[in-house]
């Protein structure tokens, strides 16, 4: 898997999250970016990233992750992708 | 040491930031060194053998961080460290704080459990931050975000005099990547001027505006249950500008006091009855401990819930997570719990454990309201209903705000609700036998409403308190040119009210600071000292 394919899954899994198939989502794209992308929301969307791509966040990890590129570096280190 | 006293202004900061000079000159140890005896002079000033305890914490935490850390291949033997270190953080925490309350009213229950054996336990200054600042730490440790095994390192962050006993709750993660650049290892006059004023305009507000008010509060709750309405009000709304000009006061001093010294603090408060809703206050009312609540207690409770979800089997959409069903464990739950230990870690007694479930309440709502209540299309409206739907919000945040503040002053549950009623009228509009009353018509009114005869000048402060808090830019957008914080981005203040390095600036922080030291009447602690 390379980090582009990361980053593929993870916008397909945010917009089945979000119910909204139009849904942009970059690299650079932070929680300020979508509207519905609370506080609440960003727990429920680590626990998401954690069973589509079959990892585990750390408590320290999660207060750090602010954009979908965090996301995708984070799920790369763990899944071993340069 | 308290900051806002005349040993600290005139005796303690000098020594420290000179000594700081010099050392920073024999090189970078000797200001790590330096720092460190200086927060220890500061922390035991009053109480030595408070230096004793704090000590045996720092190397009873710092022994098990390295322990954590050298068992990086064997992630069991981590976590059981990890939790030996937290609890046995915990247990002092509670033999210090909790004991003697707990077995007191075991014993009020009629069990004999030998309370009075607990009197004398002394809470020890700043134990609930600086335990918290340490648990933290170790799970960081844990989870492999710190790797710096240094002792001074690690002393210097848990003893850094300017959070040490009130916070700002700081992450490792904050302090040492500054601490370590030798840009910041020196008294820099770009420091130095936005540090003091950002400390003279805290000063200020601590013993110009709040502290004037403690009488007047210490009198209302103690005859809680004889106010009239008026009188009720008063003294819930003067003990809400106390609270707030105190602790924003004492915010901007720790953040003032650690930019002298080149270091950037993470923002603890951010006009906070500005806030729109109760989410929205706890992002701008004492911000490091939100960011705290959040990282080590309610996103491990609400993960856990959302993973037990999955591995169940249940769909993860922001839809299904909207049912009933699934908003209890997922959102209920985890803002009850963690809003409710967030309560008891500001003290023992039962008024602590209701203002916590109170703001778990009110958040869950908040919450809920969200989700399910009409979606308001703010473009679409008319800017006067925008307006007034503003000022409704705000209004209503506050009160519920005010309420919590009642339960988190009060010496005790009954004492709160006798407040509460005296607000809500249940004790009378009026005072009996105020006719008698003879004077000015203003004096006449007073006592009729039961209120004393100086009560008319404290509502024109809280009138003039409220117009500060509401349209006045706070101390971070002054002193935005500096940014005096990090972790929170503000809207500088307009240009007229915006802190600049010149002569007219210095004047005016000069006569500032002048009138807080005038007015440093007998010294009174801040009131986040007692937790």
């Amino acid at each position: 898997m390379t980090k582009d394919e990361v980053l593929s899954q993870l916008v397909a899994m945010m917009r089945d999250y979000f119910d909204d198939e139009d849904l942009v989502l970059t690299r650079e794209s932070t929680a300020e970016d979508v509207v519905e992308w609370d506080s609440l929301s960003h727990v429920n969307i680590i626990a998401g990233v954690e069973s589509t791509f079959g990892v585990r966040f750390a408590i320290s990890e999660i207060e750090n992750l602010k954009s979908v590129g965090d996301l995708v570096e984070l799920v790369a280190v763990k899944k071993g992708i340069a | 040491m308290i900051f806002s006293s005349l040993v600290f202004l005139f005796g303690f900061l000098p020594f420290a930031l000179l000594g700081y000079a010099l050392a920073a000159r024999l090189g970078f140890r000797s200001g790590t060194v330096w720092l460190i005896f200086a927060s220890l002079v500061f922390y035991g000033f009053w109480a030595p053998y408070l230096i004793v305890l704090i000590a045996v914490s720092i190397a009873f935490n710092y022994a098990v961080s390295v322990a954590i850390r050298r068992n990086a291949g064997s992630p069991p033997r981590q976590s059981a460290l990890l939790w030996l270190g937290v609890g046995c953080n915990l247990a002092a925490l509670f033999y210090y704080k909790y004991a003697f309350a707990l077995l007191a009213w075991f014993e009020a229950q009629g069990l004999h459990v030998n309370a009075g054996a607990f009197a004398d336990i002394v809470l020890p200054l700043g134990i609930s931050f600086f335990t918290f600042t340490q648990i933290g730490y170790l799970v960081d440790c844990k989870d492999g975000v710190t790797k710096n095994d240094n002792l001074l390192d690690y002393l210097l962050f848990v003893t850094f005099f300017p959070h040490l006993i009130a916070g700002p709750i700081v992450h490792n993660g904050d302090l040492m990547p500054q601490f370590a650049d030798p840009a910041n290892r020196a008294l820099k006059a770009v420091n130095l001027a936005p540090g003091l004023t950002l400390f003279i305009l805290g000063m200020v507000k601590k013993v110009v505006l709040a502290d004037p008010l403690a009488g007047k509060i210490a009198m209302g709750f103690t005859d809680a249950a004889n106010l009239k309405l008026a009188g009720a009000w008063v003294t819930a709304v003067c003990y809400s500008f106390q609270l707030y000009f105190d602790f924003s006061g004492y915010s901007d001093m720790a953040c003032g006091l650690a930019l002298m010294f080149g270091v950037r603090f993470p923002a603890n408060f951010n006009s906070p009855y500005k806030a729109r809703s109760i989410i929205e206050f706890w992002q701008r009312w004492h911000m490091s401990l939100t960011r705290y609540l959040n990282q080590y207690l309610y996103n491990p409770i609400a993960l856990a819930a959302r993973r037990a979800r999955i591995a169940r089997g249940l769909p993860m959409t922001r839809k299904a997570l909207s049912t009933p069903a699934a908003f209890v464990p997922m959102v209920a739950w985890p803002t009850l719990a963690t809003m409710g230990l967030a309560g008891v870690w500001h003290g023992a007694g039962l008024q602590f454990l209701i203002f916590g479930l109170l703001h778990g309440a009110y958040l869950t709502i908040n919450h809920a309201w969200r989700m399910y209540g009409p979606k308001s299309a703010d473009g679409e409206r008319a800017r006067l209903r925008r307006l007034l739907s503003v000022i409704w919000q705000v209004a209503l945040t506050y009160l519920a705000v005010l309420v919590g503040q009642v339960f988190f002053r009060a010496a005790s549950v009954g004492q709160a609700l006798d407040l509460l009623a005296g607000m809500t009228g249940l004790h009378g509009l009026f005072a009996p036998g105020a006719g008698a009353a003879v004077g000015s018509k203003l004096v006449q009114v007073q006592a009729l409403l039961g209120l004393a005869p100086d009560d008319y000048k404290r509502c024109v402060k809280l009138a003039i308190f409220f117009a500060m808090a509401w349209f006045l830019p706070n101390s971070l957008q002054i002193m935005a040119a500096a940014e005096p914080v990090i972790g929170v981005k503000v809207q500088p203040a307009h240009s007229l009210l915006q802190w600049r390095p010149s002569w007219r600036w210095a004047l005016a922080t000069g006569a500032l600071g002048f009138l807080a030291v005038m007015s440093l009447g007998g010294t009174t602690e801040f009131l986040y000292f007692q937790f």
